[in-house]
Order: structure tokens, then C-alpha cells, then sequence
């Protein structure tokens, strides 16, 4: 009989303090287990979370400070001399512009086909029919073809696909259109659609149209835009509406092209005209600390009166109510880490003290002190093994629903109508708690099962090791004679 | 006949501060094979010690004790206990959840001797031997009387296949009907299978049925002629 059938000898016949030491092995292999997945799974949903908000910062007028002049245009030499920095894992910019169109409807255009018994006659600017009698669109031009906001997740391309590198660089007339204008005027990738720029004048109060630029545009992509949140104080959403709808994505190289002829013709036709080309610009940090880093690198880049301005707060905000569950689930896993060694320590010594006859008699029959220390340990990690399987589901299963509540208590607790974040769109940024709770999932996988017997494991090795320790250094002729 | 065990100059003492006090002094001996010896004394004589040390449960501060003409320090004090002697003790010492069976298989699966491959038969032939039968040898320790015990001892003592065997008041904790069938049993191992046994006892009863009666007095060690 070696010393492996010897510990499963003395686990059957020794039932009640295999039972106590499995009762006390459960207990806290239940606090170990559900501590872990609960770290594991808050760990996931920050990533998940967090990944969807990357660390952007952007640069703009500081108002904060007295201006003495207008401060200069951002330049694309800037941004790409900006765009360059290690801290960087991406960027992009945009030029902004507006459109509008005869012939296409913008997605919020319902009166639009009673305003087109109006579009042959001249429409005065006090007419109710005005702002809805031509399709307007807001122009967002991108640098590449990666667009930002596909990454970002705020659109995805549900039918054709984004324009090229080629079509990007050559400036080429080609656009993406939001899938709430393309129902509405029946478009489909390759359809044409005709955008046009109105020089006009309304000084004299008397509504004049000098010359329309006109463009015709194909459509290589549609996109469906995400729908935006309206919170409640307490992070619930209480209204959706989708910012995208009237927006269309092209080059930026084919938004200054028509932006050249209106500017162009405007100067031929020497009128008083003001059509502006703004450039918006945004840069993605690879880590949030080296937000600081980064600003000292590049703020001296920028023209006099810009400062950047960061997600950082929106950022915690919204991993903040996680980080405090987390931080409460670290300290339950340190206590029970700490109450196994000492707990389980104390229920070793306990009961090997009870056994020192019978170590004293191995030791008298000249057994060997690591077979006898191979025994005990046996035992308790039989029995631990046991514990520790049962744990894990029990453990999760507890995990789960407490974490649950914790976590929305926290999200409810933290949020603050003041600390809301909307992006250049008037997308709200904030997480809202049925997005984080969607996301948070305590459950069981291979790596988890396999942390949590690594660390209970090491932990009930740890705390019988100094007991036997202290027990095999006991003289068998003190105890046997 | 060849010895098996010898003790020479074996001391053994307490010092504190300046004084000295023996338990053991210069004891001299030489243990053969198929003799019965029992070592006689009084309480606190220092025959226990004497034993503990023959059964290398502590080491001697001075003398040598020698098995088969070697150091038991040069075997090693568990590998001697492992492999060239049994014990038994007045209080059997036996692991109390495992049954009579398991206490011999247990023992001998710690030996590095050569036991047949079959050891359970060997185990239960050996608890017949000592006279218990099937149901008792199947019986866990604590359902078994103090004379019963002492047999599974023996038992286990012998199950190791060793040349020699040590008993410390083997005979302390039983009646006298019982007593008188241990020590047979003692001689017959002596006799019958060539052991060397050595009993510590302070019973003159069980000492006169022995070969060799040895007597510890003030931790000297004296043959009785």
C-alpha cells in the first residue's frame, strides 16, 4: 500500500474531517472562483468597451484663453506633420462641407413631394416649403479609404463598398450614402445622384441665386449609421434618432474639387461670397497615459490658440463604474487568498497534529518524509480538487448574479447628466448601462477553469506545505514511546 | 552464531551546564541470530532508551551500534529502520482507520526488501500466524482487543522479512494469559525462524522465558548469569 492509496484510504475512512476540510476548501474556493471570473469577465467588457472608444484627441480653438487674433486655419501640412507621431496608432481628417439637391431627398424630407410642385416656380426664403425643398447634405471628406467611423463603429457598409486608395487620391466622384436616403429616393449602388452648390445672396432681403455648381456623384457604398442614445439621469435610454442620415462620405480630394469651382465662380462672378472649408482632424492615441506625452510633442505644432482636447474623462467615466467593481472583486480574491492559507493552514495543522501518531509510525517504519508530506498533500488536494470543481460553477453562479446587481448599482450610482459626451455628429458617447451590461457576461471558459484551479490550487499547496513541514520534524520516539 | 547487532561503548546523557547525567553507559553487547533476549530494568533504568537507539529512532551521542558489522549511521538511520528491523511497542502503534491487513501492507510497502508479489496473501498468512483469523485481520485496529493488536504488531514487525526484531514492554498493556502467548510467540521466532528478538520489559515473568536475560541498572548494562 503506497503512500497514494494510503491518502485515499484515510479521505474514506477519516469522513468527517475530509468532510470539514472539503466544507472549508468550498467556501473558499467559492470566493476564489467567483472573484475570477468576475475580474475576467469585468477585464472582457472594458476591452470590449474600450475598444469602441479609443483614446482621441483632437485639436481646436482655446476658447478658454483671450484671443487677440483669429487663430489660423489648421493646414493637411499640420495634421500629417501631427499624424507622424509614435504615440499614434492612427488619424484622420476631414473636410466639411454642405450640399444640397434637386432631385434627392434627404432622409428627413416628407414634404418633399409637395415642395416639388414648388421647385419649377421661385421659391422666396419666408416660403414654409424652403428648408425642404432640396435635399441637404452634410459633406464629410476622408483622407483614405479606412474610413473612421466604420472603425469607430458608427456606420457599416451594407451594400457595395467603400471607394478606393485610387478614387481617394484621384479625387473621383464617387460617394457612400446612408441607407435611410437611398430608400427614400430608390438608389442603389451605381446610381447617380446630381449635388449642387447655390451662390446666392439674401442681403438685400430679396433671395438671389447667382449660379449653381452642379456635380454629378456616384454611389459606390451604403452605410447604416448607428442610432443615437438619449439617456435618463440614471443612464437609461429614453429616445433614439440616427445623426448619420443626411451625411455622405467622399474623398476629401472630390469635396475641395467642388469647393474650388463654387470658389472659383464665385471670383468670376465677383459677388460677395463667403463658402468656407473647414478641416476636422482626429488622433488616436495608442495607450491613454501618454496623453500628456503626446500633447507636450505636438501642441507646439499647432497654430497660436489651439489647444487638444481629449476623451480621457469620457473614458473613465465609463470604465470607472467597472474599475470599482473590479477593484471590490480584487480585494474578495486577495482575502480569500489569504483566509486559505490561513484557514486552511490552520484545519492542516489542526488535523495533522491529530495524526502525529500516525506519522510518527511511518516515520518509525522508516518511510520516507517526501512519501508521508506526498500523502497529506494527496489528501488535501483530493479533496480540494473536488471542492474547487464544485466551486467553479457554484462559485460563477453566484458570481454572476451579485456582479450583476454590483455593476449596475455602480453605473446607476456614477452617472451624471453632466458628464455627458457627444461627439462631432451629436452622437452621445457615454456607455449607457444596458450597452455595458450587454456586454458584461460572467461565464466560464477554458482559461478561466484553468486559472482558478492554478490559484486555488497553489494556494492549498501552499497552506498544508508548512504544516506538514512542522510535522515531519517531530521525533517518533517522543511520540511512540 | 553470527552476530546481528552490536553495541559498544554506547552512551547516552544530559547535559546541563556542567553536569553530566547518563542514561546509558559504555554498554557493550553483541545481539546473534535465533536468540530470545529480554532486557530487564526499572523504570527510568534507561532500557527504553537503550531500545530507541538499537531501533535508530534517535542517534547515540556516543559508542557505535553495528548491523551486520556495519554503522547503522553508514546505513542510514530510516533505511535501517526501513529495511533490517521491526518494532513493536507497548502500545501497538498501530494506524487505527486502516484495518489489521492494511497495517501489514502499508509496512510492507515501505521496506525496499524483497517481499513476494503477491503481499496481501503474504500479509494475511502472517496476521494467521500471530493467530488472527479472516474476519479479524478484515477488521479496522479499533475493533480489535489490546492482544490482538499486539499481534498485528508482531505482525508487521516480521512482515518487513527482517532478522531482527525489538519489542519495548510488548507484554505492558496485556493480561496474563495473553502475555504468555506473546512471548511464546517471541521464542518461536527466535527459535524457529533464526530472528534475533529483543525484548525490553521490566517482568521478570516474561524475562525468564527468554535466552538471554540482560539487566539495565543505572544505565549499565549487566548479563545475567
Amino acid at each position: 500500500m503506497n503512500f497514494f492509496e494510503r491518502s485515499i484510504i484515510s479521505i474514506k475512512r477519516r469522513k468527517g474531517k475530509s468532510l470539514i476540510l472539503f466544507l472549508a476548501i468550498l467556501l473558499i474556493c467559492n470566493l476564489i472562483a467567483g472573484s475570477i471570473s468576475v475580474k475576467k469577465a469585468l477585464v472582457k467588457t472594458e476591452n470590449n468597451i474600450a475598444s469602441g472608444m479609443p483614446i482621441e484627441l483632437k485639436p481646436e480653438i482655446n476658447y478658454d484663453e483671450e484671443l487677440t487674433k483669429e487663430p489660423e486655419k489648421l493646414t493637411e501640412a499640420i495634421i500629417k506633420k501631427i499624424g507622424s507621431s509614435s504615440y499614434l496608432k492612427a488619424y484622420y481628417y476631414s473636410y466639411n462641407y454642405y450640399l444640397t439637391s434637386k432631385t434627392t431627398l434627404s432622409a428627413d424630407s416628407g414634404l418633399m413631394y409637395e415642395a416639388r410642385e414648388y421647385s419649377s416656380k421661385e421659391i422666396s426664403i419666408d416660403d414654409p416649403f424652403y428648408p425642404i425643398s432640396q435635399g441637404y447634405f452634410s459633406i464629410l471628406g476622408t483622407n483614405n479609404n479606412q474610413l473612421k467611423d466604420i472603425i469607430n463603429g458608427k456606420i457599416k457598409i451594407i451594400s457595395g463598398a467603400v471607394y478606393t486608395e485610387d478614387d481617394v487620391k484621384n479625387g473621383n466622384n464617387v460617394i457612400l450614402i446612408s441607407k435611410e436616403v437611398a430608400e427614400k429616393n430608390n438608389l442603389e449602388v451605381g446610381s447617380e445622384i446630381t449635388l449642387q452648390k447655390e451662390i446666392n445672396d439674401y442681403s438685400t432681403g430679396e433671395y438671389r441665386i447667382f449660379k449653381t455648381i452642379s456635380e454629378k456623384y456616384k454611389v459606390v457604398g451604403i452605410f447604416e449609421a448607428k442610432v443615437n442614445k438619449t439617456l435618463d439621469d440614471k443612464g437609461n435610454v429614453i429616445y433614439e434618432n440616427n445623426p448619420l442620415a443626411n451625411y455622405i462620405y467622399m474623398p476629401n480630394n472630390t469635396v475641395k474639387a467642388i469647393h474650388d469651382k463654387v470658389a472659383s465662380s464665385a471670383s468670376s462672378l465677383d459677388v460677395e461670397w463667403y463658402d468656407d472649408l473647414y478641416i476636422n482632424s482626429a488622433f488616436y492615441l495608442k495607450s491613454i497615459n501618454d496623453i500628456e506625452n503626446f500633447k507636450n510633442e505636438n501642441l507646439k505644432l499647432l497654430p497660436d490658440g489651439y489647444k487638444f482636447t481629449d476623451n480621457s474623462e469620457l473614458y473613465k467615466t465609463t470604465i470607472g463604474p467597472m474599475k470599482s467593481v473590479e477593484t471590490i472583486s480584487n480585494y474578495v480574491m486577495y482575502a480569500s487568498l489569504g483566509a486559505s492559507v490561513l484557514i486552511i493552514g490552520l484545519i492542516s495543522l489542526l488535523f495533522l497534529r491529530e495524526r502525529k501518531h500516525e506519522m510518527g509510525i511511518y516515520l518509525a517504519l522508516g518511510e520516507r518524509k517526501m512519501n508521508i508530506a506526498l500523502q497529506i498533500l494527496i489528501e488535501t488536494l483530493a479533496i480540494s480538487l473536488l471542492a474547487i470543481g464544485i466551486s467553479i460553477f457554484t462559485g460563477n453562479l453566484v458570481a454572476k448574479n451579485i456582479s450583476n446587481k454590483m455593476l449596475e448599482n455602480q453605473i446607476t450610482a456614477s452617472y451624471d447628466k453632466n458628464d455627458q459626451y457627444y461627439d462631432e455628429y451629436g452622437y452621445l458617447l457615454n456607455v449607457d448601462k444596458s450597452d455595458v451590461m450587454a456586454n458584461y457576461n460572467v461565464k466560464l471558459d477554458a482559461v478561466t477553469i484553468v486559472l482558478i484551479f492554478i490559484i486555488s490550487v497553489g494556494s492549498i499547496t501552499v497552506s498544508t506545505l508548512i504544516p506538514i513541514y512542522y510535522t515531519l520534524k517531530i521525533n517518533p520516539k517522543k511520540i511512540l514511546m | 552464531m553470527e552476530n546481528i547487532l552490536s553495541v559498544s561503548n554506547l552512551s547516552y546523557f544530559y547535559q546541563d551546564g556542567d553536569t553530566i547525567r547518563y542514561i546509558l553507559k559504555d554498554v557493550s553487547f553483541d545481539f546473534k541470530k535465533g536468540k530470545f533476549y529480554t532486557i530487564l530494568g526499572e523504570s527510568g533504568s534507561g532500557k527504553t532508551t537503550l531500545l530507541s537507539l538499537i531501533a535508530a529512532l534517535e542517534e547515540q551521542k556516543q559508542g557505535k551500534i553495528k548491523y551486520e558489522n556495519i554503522d547503522v549511521r553508514q546505513i542510514g538511520l530510516d533505511k535501517y529502520r526501513r529495511n533490517n528491523m521491526g518494532i513493536v511497542f507497548q502500545s501497538y502503534n498501530l494506524i487505527p482507520y486502516m484495518t489489521a491487513l492494511e497495517n501489514i501492507l502499508v509496512a510492507m510497502n515501505i521496506t525496499d526488501n524483497e517481499i513476494p508479489e503477491n503481499k496481501e496473501l503474504v500479509a494475511k498468512n502472517l496476521l494467521k500466524y500471530v493467530g488472527l483469523d479472516n474476519v479479524k485481520i478484515s477488521r479496522t485496529i479499533n475493533k480489535l482487543s489490546g492482544g490482538e493488536q499486539q499481534r498485528v504488531a508482531i505482525a508487521r514487525a516480521l512482515s518487513t522479512d527482517v532478522d531482527l526484531i525489538l519489542a519495548d514492554e510488548p507484554t505492558g498493556n496485556l493480561d496474563q494469559e495473553m502475555t504468555e502467548e506473546i512471548i511464546k510467540l517471541f521464542a518461536m521466532l527466535a527459535h524457529e525462524h533464526n530472528k534475533c528478538v529483543i525484548v525490553v520489559t521490566h517482568s521478570k515473568g516474561v524475562a525468564a522465558k527468554s535466552d538471554i536475560t540482560l539487566r539495565l541498572e543505572k544505565g549499565v548494562l549487566k548479563k545475567d548469569e
